[in-house]
């Protein structure tokens, strides 16, 4: 099963997507979804962003949060 | 005690069950400092002061620019050149004479804003660049202050509390300065009027809220709004187990470096003070859009805007000084990045700080 990436601000824009979606190996419990964003979209190197598991902001997730929402969320300055 | 008058002006709030004259009370004896008096300064500031917030304090060292109008709802016309805090105030006076008013005219520094916030309750982030963002949250972790943030990036919005009651800090969210990739503002990515209007009074209300202590306050979770398909979505955040601020914090000290966005290698290269060079020997590029004010009028200056970078860099000599222009020196730096990096230019610079009547004056003595 997979997870649903949603992208928000400026990286949805950068990428030209609001969403995708992953299918995550878990050879390990804990999988760090940060470096795992990157390598599938490597223009997110060079970008600040946090990111959100399930509407919770953390790094890593679990085998148990298959099919959870991943939500990758830049700063915003505008005002 | 609420005069005969002020239980007129506020009679519809006070009939609110938990408000009443005692919530009007707390709201009257309360401190509130706004920082930009912008797109969401404006609405914030209307409608704190309608509600009876007993002091406003408003930072901006900014002037009313036309292209300013269609969002920041305080100025008008015959505002243009004022400085923003001032007319904000003078404005607001006329819609509640009730309340104190206290103006800083001034741009927030790691040197001034320990003074001014000091005296007040709660802090209102309504700025529009990172620098300032990260120094007034430092400063609210120092003096121990509620902070109301709010942000927004073309039609989406970010809205948060932070340190309130111990709760997260804006560095829980972003630790430090995002990269140059990841940084954009209102004069360079466009803005609709309604979104800051909506995210300024989303701050106003979560202020309220904390005054009176009724409500729910927005501390703990990082809402984000989607203005084109109306969508809310909330993420909860949770205090850092980092030591955040050991490094940032003295003993009421701020250390000014560390609120300068840190220059990468190209920026320290490429970007010039104006007051150091002699203008007559560069080509000036404008890279602002046509319709920005205000219009360089001098034979030296080409408008090439960034949006059209790639089809009009022709225009930009290959040979010879070059030098970039735009608003704020944001978007003449990444003007550069893209004539160094897709088209080869080297000799390319970008002014630091952006266009100022300074430089406007020096141009015009060329």
């Amino acid at each position: 099963m997979e997870n649903e990436v949603q992208f928000y601000g400026m990286i949805a824009e950068k990428l030209g997507i609001s969403k995708t979606s992953i299918l995550i190996d878990f050879k390990v419990e804990d999988v760090n979804v940060r470096d795992l964003i990157m390598d599938s979209y490597p223009l997110l190197k060079a970008m600040t962003f946090q990111i959100a598991i399930n509407n919770v902001i953390k790094e890593n997730i679990s085998s148990a949060e298959v099919g959870e929402i991943i939500a990758i969320l830049p700063p915003f300055a505008g005002g | 005690m609420l005069t005969k008058e002020e239980l007129q002006y506020y009679d519809r709030q006070m009939l609110l069950e938990p408000i009443g004259v005692v919530g009007q009370e707390k709201l009257k004896q309360s401190k509130v400092l706004i920082i930009g008096a912008g797109g969401l300064g404006c609405p914030a500031l209307r409608y704190l002061a309608s509600a009876g917030v007993g002091t406003l304090g408003v930072v901006d060292f900014d002037q009313v620019s036309v292209s300013n109008l269609h969002r920041q709802i305080l100025f008008d016309f015959d505002d243009v050149k004022k400085n923003k805090a001032e007319v904000a105030i003078t404005k607001l006076k006329k819609v509640n004479p009730f309340i104190e008013y206290v103006a800083y005219p001034v741009r927030l520094s790691a040197e001034n804003s320990i003074d001014i916030f000091e005296g007040f309750d709660v802090v209102v982030d309504c700025t529009d660049n990172y620098e300032s963002r990260f120094l007034i949250n430092d400063v609210c972790v120092l003096l121990n202050k509620p902070l109301v943030y709010g942000s927004i990036f073309k039609f989406e919005a970010q809205i948060s509390v932070f340190n309130w009651q111990n709760g997260p800090t804006y560095r829980c969210l972003f630790k430090d300065f995002p990269s140059s990739e990841s940084t954009a503002d209102c004069n360079s990515s466009g803005v609709v009027g309604v979104l800051p209007g909506i995210v300024g009074l989303y701050q106003a209300n979560e202020v309220i809220k904390m005054i009176l202590g009724i409500g729910e306050v927005l501390s703990g979770k990082l809402m984000i709004f989607n203005s084109l398909n109306n969508k809310v979505t909330y993420f909860n955040l949770s205090k850092s187990q980092e030591n955040l601020y050991d490094d940032l914090l003295g003993e009421k000290k701020l250390n000014p470096e560390k609120y300068i966005r840190p220059c990468t290698l190209s920026d320290s290269i490429y970007e010039v003070d104006y007051e150091l060079i002699d203008l007559s020997n560069f080509q000036i590029i404008d890279v602002r859009e046509p319709f920005e004010l205000p219009v360089l009028e001098s034979d030296m200056v080409v408008n090439v805007p960034l949006s059209e970078l790639t089809e009009l860099y022709s225009q930009i000599n290959r040979h010879g000084n070059v030098l970039l222009l735009c608003k704020s020196g944001a978007r003449s730096m990444k003007a550069l990045d893209i004539l160094r990096d897709q088209f080869g230019y080297s000799n390319v610079k970008s002014v630091r700080g952006g266009i100022t009547d300074e430089l406007i004056s020096k141009l015009l003595e060329v």
